[in-house]
């Protein structure tokens, strides 16, 4: 019997966040998701949920359709704070933490199987998504009650903001991350892969535009465009007339066994068939990386290949040329001399693309750049704090109604959480990039050749 | 007797009826009431008079009409019969009917005339319309007798024209279609003596018809020997088959030996020229095998070689040059059409013409413009497939660049890398198809590198011991 694809279930929390997953949803009909899609958000005052999606229905009136059925049945909108969660995840946790019986009627109504892959959306400059996500995840893989099949694996994928945003949010991207990366009290394992990927250098790579004149909606759609097909890839196993060798998402969870678990698409699509090379077609995804990372660090890689049909039948492409061709370029790209701590490749047949996509997720990577970028403004804005009895007052610039407190105790766990995670990073790429063992004095010590 | 009663009971009725208005409105109404009652009586009985003339008038123009009906039926029949003596002897029957009509004349029911007489006067209707049922009984079984003799003939009448059709077929006229017509017709079934001489004439049309059909065909032949030779003798056949064309077997017989004269003229000649565009169709279909051209061409090309290879008779003379027209018809428009997609596909290629990167197929715009239809098959045949060798080839080499041109800009900051690691590349090295066209491209867009043996590289700024050996050698060379 030919096993079942994987089955998925989108959780988009916040508005960047459901603006990516309706764009998902309305334009890949994919049997591997039905309808098991969600989007999550806070109450805004004076605002309807439309206005979220309004940019993006005005660009492709084709989805109105989609969007009046996902209206009625997919949104949920969680609790009592009459102005949202503003710019302040503190919020966004506490609203979803207070309102939890609504989300989890919702999620209960995804009818999510035992072994169902989740992928969560968050953007990590915001309040709600960002806030919400990371405890949402966390109640479904080890709250008391249970929701979702026990099996399942959780993927998170997070956006970073641009260079240019306020501090504030900069300051929450990094709670953000940690928070994805672990949570609770134990500060467990929370997602078993996060996917990062940032608006700055996605939009790095698009046709280049007049960023002064263009409006933040149809910057936002572009990215968000581009972010979907990231989606597409990590999905396509399940798609309609495809057939993969091996469901990549059945080894999502391997990563979490060496600790280090976070990673960052990089695609190269539209690939004529008859021209580009698997090895190029890979090399040039690499080249493009979704987050500032340098590739040379990354300790893992997944390859998902989508290779239309006709040139997998002719032998063009096969699931042992992809893993042969993964191996030696893993060898020159990866971290080290052995090509990384682990990696997979999949190649997908379909029946309705013309072109070679390739998707590397490169992870394990040298956080480095990716918080290297966010630390000046992550200080600029905690340093503004006022501490009062153990405590900070988070303010939101935009709204002067919203405002929570947090213990400078939680700030400092977070931040110890990510330095041990960072740690952790650091030494699995010093542990990859180290030269062979001695073999011979291994064998010595293992008792061989001893007189 | 009813009229009687029936005028008494209306005379009753209406004095009844006077009576009683006399009673109600009283005496001057009743006057006005008399005076209409005796106006209405005038005229019925006026009406009524003139309605029974009328009536024995007509009894008369009946017995006439029946008179000519006799006449006619008569006629007609004698008509059928007579036209039954084409195939057989009615000669008994016809004598039959004559004693017939001897006696219709003796009782006064034959001529016209007759209708004035007084013994036809005397008759009454009733009587002459039994004479006319026996005559008609008469008619009807004389002509029965008659369809009986004919039946047989007709057969045989039947089996001759058939008969006469397969020779023209046989004898190489294309009547297939005509033929299975004629058999339809023939095939249906005929009783009576009139259904069977209509099937007798229209079988003959038909006949006629498929004659002339044949004689044109004769003609065309005829017309594509004319350049061949003298076809004086076989001229004249043709004129006397058309001069003898309700005759089908002389027709048929002189058709037959037309167009076998003909066609033995024909034999080499054809033979000749259909081994030509044969072998010209075999040769454009090798040419057009490429992905470049559309399948349509190739179903087209193939389409016609079948048809001349199924063209084996030398009396298909006509079809044969209609085949030769069409095949230079066509591969002159596929030498168009693949011209004009090299010179569109060139608009872009052309940019990048350089002798390692792309180049042109100078021979093409001269090889094109030679190609004729109206040059004769050799010479055209020989031109076109030169033409078209070198368009394919090029048509496939410009497709290729052309998608070299199409996946380069998602290739080059890769190449720009690789450049950067390890300051060379080699097209060994390099996962493309055409990595040598790529690398050539890329050396053509960036001065500052080269590209040879299969190697790109920087240009190396000359060193400076290279240099000042190079002065060294050209002063000494001065000094020599
Ligand atoms: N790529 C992308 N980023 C977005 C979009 N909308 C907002 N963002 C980014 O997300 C952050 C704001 O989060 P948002 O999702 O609006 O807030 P939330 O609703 O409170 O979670 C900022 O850093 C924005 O740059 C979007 O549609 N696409």
């Amino acid at each position: 019997m030919e096993e079942q694809p994987t089955r998925w279930s989108i959780i988009a929390s916040g508005e960047g966040a459901n603006r990516i997953a309706f764009l998902y949803y309305a334009k890949f009909k994919n049997p591997a998701i039905g309808d098991r899609v969600l989007l999550l958000n806070t109450t805004m005052a004076d605002m309807k949920p439309e206005k979220t999606f309004e940019y993006t229905l005005s660009k492709d009136p084709n989805l109105v359709e989609t969007f009046e059925k996902i209206k009625r049945e997919k949104i949920c909108i969680f609790g009592k704070s009459p102005s949202g969660a503003g710019n302040n995840w503190k919020v966004g946790e506490n609203e979803a933490w207070k309102d939890f019986d609504s989300i989890r009627r919702y999620i209960t109504n995804l009818k999510i199987g035992g072994r169902d892959v989740i992928f969560g959306i968050c953007t990590l400059g915001g309040g709600t998504g960002n806030g919400s996500l990371p405890f949402i995840i966390h109640e479904m893989k080890y709250g008391r009650s249970i929701i979702a099949g026990g099996e399942n694996s959780y993927l998170a994928m997070s956006i970073m903001p641009y260079e240019f945003e306020a501090p504030q949010r900069f300051f929450n991207a990094i709670c953000g991350i940690t928070r994805l990366l672990k949570y609770g009290e134990e500060g467990k394992q929370n997602a078993d892969m996060l996917l990062l990927v940032d608006n700055n250098e996605i939009e790095k790579r698009l046709e280049k535009r007049d960023e002064k004149t263009e409006a933040k909606e149809e910057r936002y759609y572009r990215i968000n465009q581009e972010i979907i097909k990231a989606i597409r890839m990590m999905i396509a196993p399940g798609g309609r007339k495809s057939k993969a060798t091996i469901d990549v998402s059945d080894y999502y969870q391997l990563p979490s066994n060496i600790g280090t678990y976070h990673f960052t698409p990089c695609l190269s699509m539209g690939n004529d068939p008859e021209i580009i090379g698997m090895e190029t077609a890979m090399e040039t995804a690499v080249s493009r990386p979704m987050a500032p990372i340098d590739p040379k660090t990354a300790t893992m890689a997944y390859v998902i290949v989508v290779a239309p049909s006709k040139y997998v039948e002719d032998g063009t492409f096969s699931q042992e040329g992809l893993e042969q061709t993964t191996q030696d370029w893993a060898i020159k790209s990866l971290a080290g001399k052995r090509g990384g701590l682990l990696r997979y490749a999949s190649l997908v047949s379909s029946e309705d693309t013309e072109t070679l996509d390739v998707m590397v997720l490169l992870g394990g990577f040298s956080l480095g750049k990716i918080i290297g970028m966010s630390l000046q403004k992550y200080y600029d804005f905690k340093e503004s704090l006022r501490v009062e009895e153990g405590e900070v007052e988070l303010l939101d610039a935009s709204d002067p109604m919203i405002r929570v407190k947090i213990g400078i105790h939680d700030l400092e766990v977070i931040e110890k959480r990510m330095k041990a995670y960072i740690a952790l990073t650091e030494e699995r790429i010093r542990h990859a990039q180290k030269g062979e063992l001695d073999i011979k004095k291994k064998m010595t010590e293992w008792g061989f050749g001893t007189k | 007797m009813n009229e009687y009663i029936l005028t008494g009971a209306v005379i009753l009725g209406v004095l009844g009826a006077g009576f009683g208005l006399l009673m109600v409105y009283g005496v001057s109404e009743v006057v006005y009431f008399g005076i209409a009652v005796t106006a209405v009586a005038i005229f019925g009985a006026l009406a009524y008079s003139w309605w029974q003339t009328k009536v024995d008038k007509t009894v008369e123009t009946l017995k006439v009409d029946v008179l000519m009906k006799i006449r006619r039926d008569y006629a007609e029949t004698k008509e059928f019969i007579t036209q039954a003596g084409e195939l057989t002897d009615v000669a008994p029957i016809l004598r039959d009917l004559e004693l017939l009509k001897e006696e219709l004349k003796k009782l006064n029911l034959f001529e016209v005339e007759d209708q004035n007489t007084e013994a036809f006067k005397a008759y009454t209707l009733t009587r002459i319309e039994k004479e006319n049922r026996k005559t008609d009984q008469k008619l009807r079984s004389l002509e029965a007798l008659a369809a009986g003799e004919y039946k047989p003939r007709l057969d045989e009448y039947i089996n001759n024209l058939r008969g006469a059709l397969s020779k023209l077929q046989a004898g190489g006229y294309r009547i297939q279609g005509q033929i299975g017509e004629f058999g339809e017709v023939a095939g249906l079934i005929s009783k009576s003596l009139r259904e069977m001489l209509d099937k007798k004439k229209k079988l003959f049309e038909k006949s006629v018809a498929i004659i002339d059909l044949c004689i044109t065909e004769a003609e065309e032949i005829c017309t594509a020997c004319t350049k061949l030779g003298d076809v004086a003798s076989i001229d004249d056949c043709i004129p006397e088959a058309r001069a003898n064309r309700l005759e089908p077997d002389k027709a048929v017989r002189l058709l037959v030996e037309s167009r076998r004269k003909l066609t033995g003229m024909l034999k080499g000649t054809f033979e000749e020229q259909r081994t030509q565009l044969v072998s010209s169709l075999e040769e454009v279909l090798k040419l057009v095998q490429g992905e470049q051209v559309g399948a349509e061409w190739r179903a087209a090309i193939e389409g016609l070689l079948a048809k001349a290879l199924s063209a084996d008779d030398p009396g298909q003379m006509k079809e044969l040059q209609g085949l030769e027209a069409q095949y230079k018809s066509k591969t002159f428009s596929l030498i168009s059409e693949l011209h004009g997609r090299i010179n569109k596909l060139e608009e872009e290629t052309g940019k990048y013409y350089d002798e390692k990167v792309w180049t042109p197929d100078l021979e093409i715009e001269g090889l094109v413009k030679s190609v004729s239809p109206r040059d004769e098959l050799k010479s055209f045949t020989a031109k076109a497939t030169e033409a078209l060798a070198h368009l394919t080839q090029q048509l496939e080499k410009d497709a290729v660049f052309l998608k070299v041109i199409q996946s380069y800009a998602k290739v080059e900051p890769l190449i720009v890398k690789k450049l950067e690691d390890k300051g060379e590349l080699k097209a060994a090295e390099f996962d493309v198809k055409y990595p040598d066209k790529f690398l050539a491209l890329y050396s053509l867009k960036h001065q500052e590198t080269t590209f040879t043996d299969g190697t790109l590289a920087m240009k190396k700024a000359p060193s400076k011991e290279a240099s000042s050996l190079k002065e060294r050698l050209l002063k000494k060379r001065k000094v020599q």
